[in-house]
């Protein structure tokens, strides 16, 4: 009994969070896409919600040149059935021709949910819809020991895909006779402006569709906090591939602390107010202290160290990767390096895809289901004073939870400045 | 008399008896005249079958006989199911594999229903238990199903006239004229029932489902077996 009631308390493994540390290469080039931290960026295919934090200090600048070299994000909430994507000028438009990003309405784990991205479509069917398909596909990774759960997965764009071959009819077939449902869907077409600036201005309509749409822009919200809030100390040794258990460890504590402090400052908590005070038997919240290497920014009358204004840039609704992507490097750009940036990507919680088309769970029911990464630059000039005998030279090689790091050149001249990455995942996704 | 057209065996009886004419006459009549002559058990016993089932089968026979009369039957065994697979005695014939065919069988299927459903259904199609019964009871041959779930993907769709209903599958012709075997297990059925032509002009006909998980059941002994109330389980 008392096993069974262990067993039920701790149903799903709990999430978890691998952290990356490494240097983010100096200048962009087509083999650097390769590395990190940009594969977690485009592998990351559905999200919700961007929060980019930046001192104040250097806020309208970078706002400055995002709206000069961004523009702003398109994205349409419209009603179909499954049977419109293979209507010929939607698919013709869309789908041999154009790229598009598609994720329906509903619930992963109780829902058929649909999803569409690089032409290839992805269904996730409760049993009883699958068994009615008559389409073939795949057991879904969280399903249970009951099968509940399945995957079908069609790629579009294979050349045997098209009106009048056998397959394919028996696709029109099934979406016809058995998926007859209209869904709400939320549509961004990759090549607008905003994200492949060589494409032709888009339409504000999407093609082949007999229902109107709902267009919907995304444009930045800037959050200047008022006063200014605790800030945290950025300076810790980075470890590296030789070092201790006992360095690493203290090393994800520290990581961990500051992934928090990040995170309250992006919900404005009062917990960082300067003038806050509360009973220390309710919170004990302190920001990250490092009393061997003080650095002052303001010593006033405040007791509190460290302290400065931060802003907050946060974009909301459904982004493709590529636009993050491209709102990553423009602020690697920008930011100089002794200055430090977060930027912390939302996927949806209803995808039921994510990191690198891998699936991913529903939240809560102890299924874990988190799928979030921060992506934080140390301002350079502070961490390498404490790094000391540690790090020797260019030999900085990233250090990696998980095993999953890229090995970087010893002999690499131009070394950019140090990252730390946080992956928020869920403990039962396939993403391991 | 003539003896030329006398039969073989009363000529015989006639030189067996050659005083006695009556005689002969009475034992071919009795004992010879239109009585069956078994070819099959003189073919069966040269034959030894020598499989452990089908000894098992023969002893089973034999011990049945037994206790029915002391005397051994004439009478030629059944087939046992391996000869009746290897002899196809149940296969349906390539020429007779026509959807053609079988139209005027769905035609006769859907006036027997009427027949069984007269005033089972209310002016907008809805029934009760009863109607349930009766089409539980109610003989599929004939019917034009289509496969709407199954755990096989392929054959979702499957659509034709039951030719043959067995215990755990139907048989049934497309319009491509293609036998299809489709299990009951983990299968849902779908058939149409339209309405007489004399009750009203352009009504839509009653769809129903068929849960072939619960209906598992040989034809002829479904028709005395009571069905219940099932909560809807899953295939």
């Amino acid at each position: 009994m008392a096993q069974l009631l262990n067993k039920l308390a701790h149903a799903g493994p709990d999430a978890k969070c691998y952290i990356t540390c490494g240097n983010l290469p100096a200048t962009l080039g087509p083999e650097t896409l390769n590395q990190r931290p940009y594969t977690t960026i485009r592998g990351h295919i559905y999200n919700q919600q961007v929060d980019l934090l930046l001192p104040d200090e250097i806020c309208e600048l970078v706002q400055n040149r995002l709206s000069e070299q961004l523009k702003p994000l398109q994205y349409h909430r419209i009603f179909m059935g499954l049977k419109d994507i293979l209507e010929k000028e939607f698919y013709n438009n869309y789908i041999r021709q154009g790229n598009i990003l598609l994720l329906s309405d509903g619930r992963i784990d109780v829902d058929d949910v649909y999803c569409l991205y690089d032409g290839t479509l992805y269904l996730f069917l409760k049993k009883d819809t699958y068994e009615k398909a008559g389409l073939v596909g795949k057991q879904a990774a969280f399903g249970g020991r009951k099968k509940e759960r399945w995957v079908i997965e069609l790629n579009l764009r294979e050349p045997h895909m098209i009106h009048g071959r056998k397959a394919f009819d028996r696709l029109v077939w099934s979406f016809t006779n058995v998926f007859k449902q209209q869904n709400a869907w939320l549509f961004c077409d990759l090549q607008q402006e905003a994200i492949n600036p060589s494409a032709a201005p888009s339409e504000p309509t999407v093609k082949g569709l007999t229902l109107p749409t709902v267009i919907r822009t995304i444009t930045p919200t800037i959050t200047n906090s008022s006063t200014p809030i605790k800030l945290a100390s950025f300076a810790h040794t980075i470890p590296t591939k030789d070092s201790t258990e006992y360095t690493r460890t203290v090393f994800y504590d520290w990581a961990t602390s500051l992934h928090e402090w990040l995170a309250l400052v992006s919900i404005n908590a009062d917990r960082l107010n300067i003038t806050d005070s509360i009973d220390p038997l309710l919170s004990r919240y302190e920001p990250l202290t490092d009393d061997d290497n003080i650095i002052t920014s303001t010593t006033s009358t405040s007791e509190y160290k460290l302290q400065g204004k931060i802003s907050k840039i946060s974009w909301r609704g459904f982004i493709p990767a590529e636009y993050i992507s491209k709102i990553f490097s423009i602020v690697q750009e920008v930011v100089a390096r002794d200055q430090w940036y977060s930027i912390t990507v939302h996927g949806f919680q209803n995808a039921p895809i994510s990191w690198k088309g891998r699936q991913h769970s529903a939240v809560g029911g102890g299924m874990g289901g988190e799928n979030l990464y921060t992506i934080f630059r140390l301002p350079e000039g502070n961490n390498t004073s404490s790094v000391g005998g540690r790090n020797s030279g260019g030999d900085d090689g990233d250090d990696v939870m998980g095993g999953m790091g890229i090995t970087e050149g010893v002999n690499e001249k131009i070394v950019g400045s140090k990252y730390i990455m946080w992956e928020v995942v869920g403990g039962r996704d396939e993403f391991s | 008399m003539s003896t030329s057209m006398e039969p073989f065996a009363q000529s015989l009886l006639h030189l067996a008896h050659p005083d006695d004419d009556a005689e002969a006459t009475r034992i071919y009549k009795e004992k010879v005249a239109y009585r069956p002559l078994d070819f099959r058990k003189l073919t069966a016993s040269t034959a030894k079958q020598t499989d452990q089932r089908a000894r098992r089968r023969e002893l089973r026979l034999a011990k049945k006989l037994k206790k029915a009369s002391s005397k051994p039957s004439s009478k030629p065994k059944p087939l046992s199911a391996r000869e009746k697979r290897a002899l196809g005695v149940y296969d349906i014939p390539k020429e007779a594999q026509k959807y053609a065919i079988y139209e005027p069988l769905n035609k006769l299927w859907i006036g027997y229903i009427h027949e069984i459903l007269k005033g089972s259904f209310g002016n907008n199609g809805t029934a009760g238990q009863a109607t349930a019964a009766k089409l539980c009871a109610a003989d599929f041959h004939g019917c034009e199903v289509e496969v709407v779930r199954n755990r096989c993907p392929s054959r979702v769709g499957v659509k034709g006239i039951v030719v043959k209903d067995t215990k755990m599958t139907f048989v049934i012709v497309t319009k491509k004229d293609e036998i299809k075997h489709i299990p009951k297990e983990h299968s849902v059925f779908r058939f149409e029932i339209p309405w007489p032509d004399t009750t009203k002009e352009g009504a839509e006909p009653i769809v129903l489902e068929l849960h072939g998980s619960n209906f598992m059941f040989r034809a002829a002994e479904r028709m005395n077996k009571k069905f219940k109330a099932k909560a809807m389980d899953d295939l």
